[in-house]
C-alpha cells in the first residue's frame, strides 16, 4: 500500500515554473516532463516530510469540494512519479 | 548540391574545421563516404549517398552550436511574424511548410531552426525542402508545373527549391508570432487545442537537438521562446483548412 509511503524528490532535477504548471529536466537521464498544476502541487508536497495519506489530507482539508477526486486520483499520480523516477518512495 | 542549398550562407566562414569529409564515387550507384577517417557508408547509390551526406552534415552542425539552441522545425514569416512548426521527421510540417510558402508566406526553413541564447528571432536553414513520397498529393503540382527541375529520388522524393513554390522571397529570420506542433492525420478533421506555456515548453525541449551543448540544456531560453509566442497543437488531415486557420491566427493574432 502507498498510504505510508514517505515520497521525496529525485535529486538532480532542473525546474522551469510557468504559470504554476512545471517542466521538469533531468540533464544526466537526457528526460523532460510535464505537470500541469495539480502535478505539480503534488510533486512539491511529495518533499520527504510526509507520508502518502498525510498529503491526501491536505489537500482534502484545502479543496473540500473536490476531496473524493483527490483520493482517487492522487495515490495514482504519485505512483506514477514514482514509476516514472521523478520521486522516489521511502 | 549548390543549387539546392544556395540560400545557405557558406561564405566568409573562417571557423573551426567540424568535419573532414571524403567521398568517392566508382560509378553512379557505388558512391562511399569517410568522415575524418572514419567510415561513413560505403557503395551506396546517388541517392541515398546524398540523403545520408545531408542528415550528418545537418547533425554535425546542429549538435556543435554553442551559441544558439537548435530545433527540428519548420519555419515561415507572414505579416512580420514568424510561424515555428515545431516537429520530428514524418509530422507533416514540411508539407504544410510548402503549401504556406505557395500560399504566400515566407519560407525559411522545413529542417530546424536556430534561437540564439540572447535575442529574441530566430532564424532558419533555407535549403531546398525534402519532401516525401507520403505528400505527394500535396507538391506534386507545383513540382509538375516547375519550369526548373527538382531533384527527384527513386524513392518517390524530391528536393524543391523553395522559389518553387512562392518566388517572392526566402527569409532569414523572424520574430516567433506563432509555435504550433502539427500532426498529420490521414481522414481527420482539423483539430486545434490551445496549450500552456509549460506544454509548448515540454514539446519544444523534447525536439531540442543540442541540448547537452548548454549548462541548464537550453531550458531557460526555450522557455523564453513559449513566453513569447502563442502554442497550440494542431492534427489536420485537409492543409487547406489548416492554412486558412494558420494565416487568420498569425494575421489577427
Amino acid at each position: 500500500m502507498l498510504s505510508n509511503v514517505i515520497p521525496s524528490l529525485v535529486d538532480g532535477f532542473r525546474m522551469e515554473n510557468l504559470d504554476g504548471e512545471f517542466v521538469l529536466l533531468h540533464p544526466a537521464r537526457d528526460a523532460v516532463f510535464y505537470m500541469n498544476r495539480t502535478g505539480a502541487l503534488v510533486w512539491q508536497l511529495c518533499d520527504g516530510s510526509r507520508t502518502v495519506d498525510e498529503i491526501l489530507n491536505l489537500l482534502s482539508a484545502a479543496y473540500p469540494d473536490s476531496a473524493e477526486q483527490i483520493r482517487a486520483d492522487v495515490p495514482a499520480l504519485v505512483h506514477s512519479l514514482i514509476d516514472q523516477g521523478i520521486l522516489k518512495s521511502g | 548540391m549548390k543549387t539546392h542549398f544556395k540560400h545557405c550562407s557558406f561564405e566568409n566562414h573562417k571557423g573551426t574545421l567540424l568535419a573532414d569529409f571524403k567521398i568517392t564515387a566508382d560509378s553512379e550507384d557505388c558512391i562511399s563516404a569517410s568522415v575524418d577517417g572514419s567510415d561513413l557508408f560505403s557503395r551506396l547509390s546517388y541517392e541515398s549517398a546524398l540523403n545520408h551526406l545531408m542528415q550528418d552534415v545537418l547533425t554535425r552542425l546542429n549538435g556543435a552550436s554553442r551559441t544558439s539552441l537548435v530545433f527540428h522545425a519548420a519555419a515561415l514569416a507572414h505579416a512580420g511574424g514568424g510561424l515555428i512548426l515545431c516537429g520530428r521527421s514524418g509530422s507533416g510540417k514540411s508539407s504544410l511548410a510548402a503549401w504556406l510558402a505557395a500560399s504566400g508566406m515566407q519560407y525559411l526553413t522545413d529542417e530546424v531552426i536556430s534561437c540564439p541564447l540572447n535575442g529574441n528571432t530566430f532564424s532558419g536553414f533555407p535549403r531546398s525542402m525534402v519532401l516525401k513520397r507520403g505528400s505527394a498529393f500535396i507538391w506534386r503540382r507545383w513540382v509538375e508545373d516547375a519550369n526548373d527541375d527538382p531533384q527527384k529520388f527513386r524513392d518517390g522524393s524530391v528536393w524543391a527549391r523553395p522559389e518553387m513554390f512562392n518566388s517572392a522571397t526566402v527569409e532569414r529570420e523572424a520574430l516567433p508570432r506563432l509555435l504550433i506542433f502539427p500532426r498529420y492525420e490521414k481522414g481527420e478533421e482539423l483539430q486545434v487545442e490551445k496549450i500552456s506555456a509549460a506544454d509548448a515548453l515540454f514539446q519544444l525541449m523534447q525536439n531540442l537537438v543540442n541540448a547537452r551543448n548548454f549548462p541548464d540544456h537550453g531550458m531557460s531560453t526555450a522557455a523564453r521562446i513559449v513566453q513569447q509566442a502563442p502554442a497550440f497543437r494542431m492534427t489536420y488531415s485537409d492543409i487547406e483548412t489548416a492554412t486558412q486557420w494558420i494565416k487568420e491566427t498569425m494575421t489577427t493574432g
